[in-house]
């Protein structure tokens, strides 16, 4: 098994398992709330001879607190499981939009670490490049990581908008705010396509990441 | 709504205890086993009228639990909640005949909602062929049974 495949193997185990410790903690926090709920009920019935319980809206607040993150913790997970397979044996094809969704969600942090924010168009409909779903990812993510610190402008903002040419399906890496200078850095600093599987080019505040469209 | 059987199938013993317990408290108790082969052999004592299904279990995985009792007890509605959801895991449950897909975590509201459609499907589908074999029209009962298959 080569080293892509087994890491995209674990990835997804690792995500199966996290899903299944946050559907645990959820329905304990919820449990709790339903005892909590429980006990006002009693205490309202009982017409005040049973006091309420004195933490009452402490715990509902905490317990929202616990379900939010639990919230936060399934969006990882799917991203997580969604990266695992992307190494799965499958079509040699991928959604452009997809990949750049998930690549948005992914590199959030990367992004906050330039103080820019990240933000991806929605693809107007299915974008399907002949590449597979790893290539197409890794490919992005390098494309991101060379524009990201040369996007200026305030405040900064990073976008990746997925789009159809002639016999191609590309993501536009763009910075509203990059100066001319940055554009020129940034041409200096892109890294080589990859023959055969996508071609990078420099366009206005930013950078086009090429695939040929599959069935074409 | 306490006249559900529900039989939760899961290896993740404190995840499916504290479902089970949430859902007594809803009104519709239910019965836990942990394992496919419990499953298969709780089948034999007693349907269940919907069953939570976990897909990734140690021994007879979900997937093999559910092509197995939607062979000899297709009238039961199987609900899938499974931690590992991929598009290929739900194409292939849906294909089989699962009634429903639900990744974890589920808000319990939610989850409940599927079972109580899951019910009224089944309950709709016993009184259109009990109607069907009253009146003598018993094919057409056996094709309203046929399409559960």
């Amino acid at each position: 098994m080569d080293n892509e495949k087994y890491l995209g193997r674990m990835a997804a185990m690792v995500s199966h398992d996290l899903c299944n410790v946050l559907a645990t903690i959820q329905q304990a926090s919820g449990l709790m709330g339903d005892f909590l709920y429980l006990a006002r009920k009693e205490s309202l019935k009982s017409m005040g001879l049973r006091p309420k319980f004195k933490y009452h809206d402490k715990f509902q607040e905490i317990i929202a607190q616990v379900q939010a993150q639990v919230d936060r913790g399934q969006g990882i997970c799917e991203r997580l499981s969604a990266l695992g397979h992307s190494t799965d044996d499958g079509p040699e094809t991928a959604d452009v939009g997809v990949a750049a969704a998930l690549v948005g969600s992914l590199c959030g942090r990367a992004a906050k670490k330039h103080k820019a924010s990240l933000e991806v168009a929605c693809a107007p409909e299915p974008l399907k490049a002949a590449a597979r779903l790893i290539d197409v990812l890794t490919a992005l993510d390098t494309v991101v990581q060379a524009v990201l610190p040369h996007c200026g402008g305030e405040p900064r903002a990073l976008r990746l908008a997925p789009g159809r040419g002639e016999g191609e399906v590309f993501i536009d890496v763009v910075c509203a705010g990059m100066a001319a200078q940055g554009q020129e850095a940034l041409a200096g600093a892109l890294p080589a396509g990859k023959p055969g599987i996508f071609t990078i080019g420099i366009v206005q505040g930013g950078v086009r990441l090429a695939f040929a469209e599959a069935g074409r | 709504m306490n006249k559900i059987k529900l039989l939760l199938v899961d290896d993740e013993e404190n995840f499916v205890n504290t479902l089970a317990e949430r859902m007594k408290m809803r009104d519709v108790p239910s019965k836990v086993v942990y394992s496919g082969e419990a499953a298969l052999d709780a089948l034999k004592t007693g349907e269940p009228d919907v069953m939570i299904l976990d897909l990734r279990m140690p021994g007879i995985d979900g997937m093999e639990v559910l092509r197995k009792v939607r062979q000899t007890n297709p009238t039961v509605r199987i609900i899938i909640l499974t931690g590992h959801g991929t598009d290929l895991d739900e194409e292939e449950a849906r294909k089989l005949g699962a009634f429903h897909y639900h990744k974890k975590p589920i808000d319990i509201d939610e989850l409940l909602g599927t079972v109580k459609k899951a019910y009224r499907d089944r309950m709709e589908d016993a009184m259109v062929v009990a109607a069907l074999a009253e009146e003598g029209d018993f094919e057409s009962a056996r094709q309203v049974l046929d399409e559960d298959k």
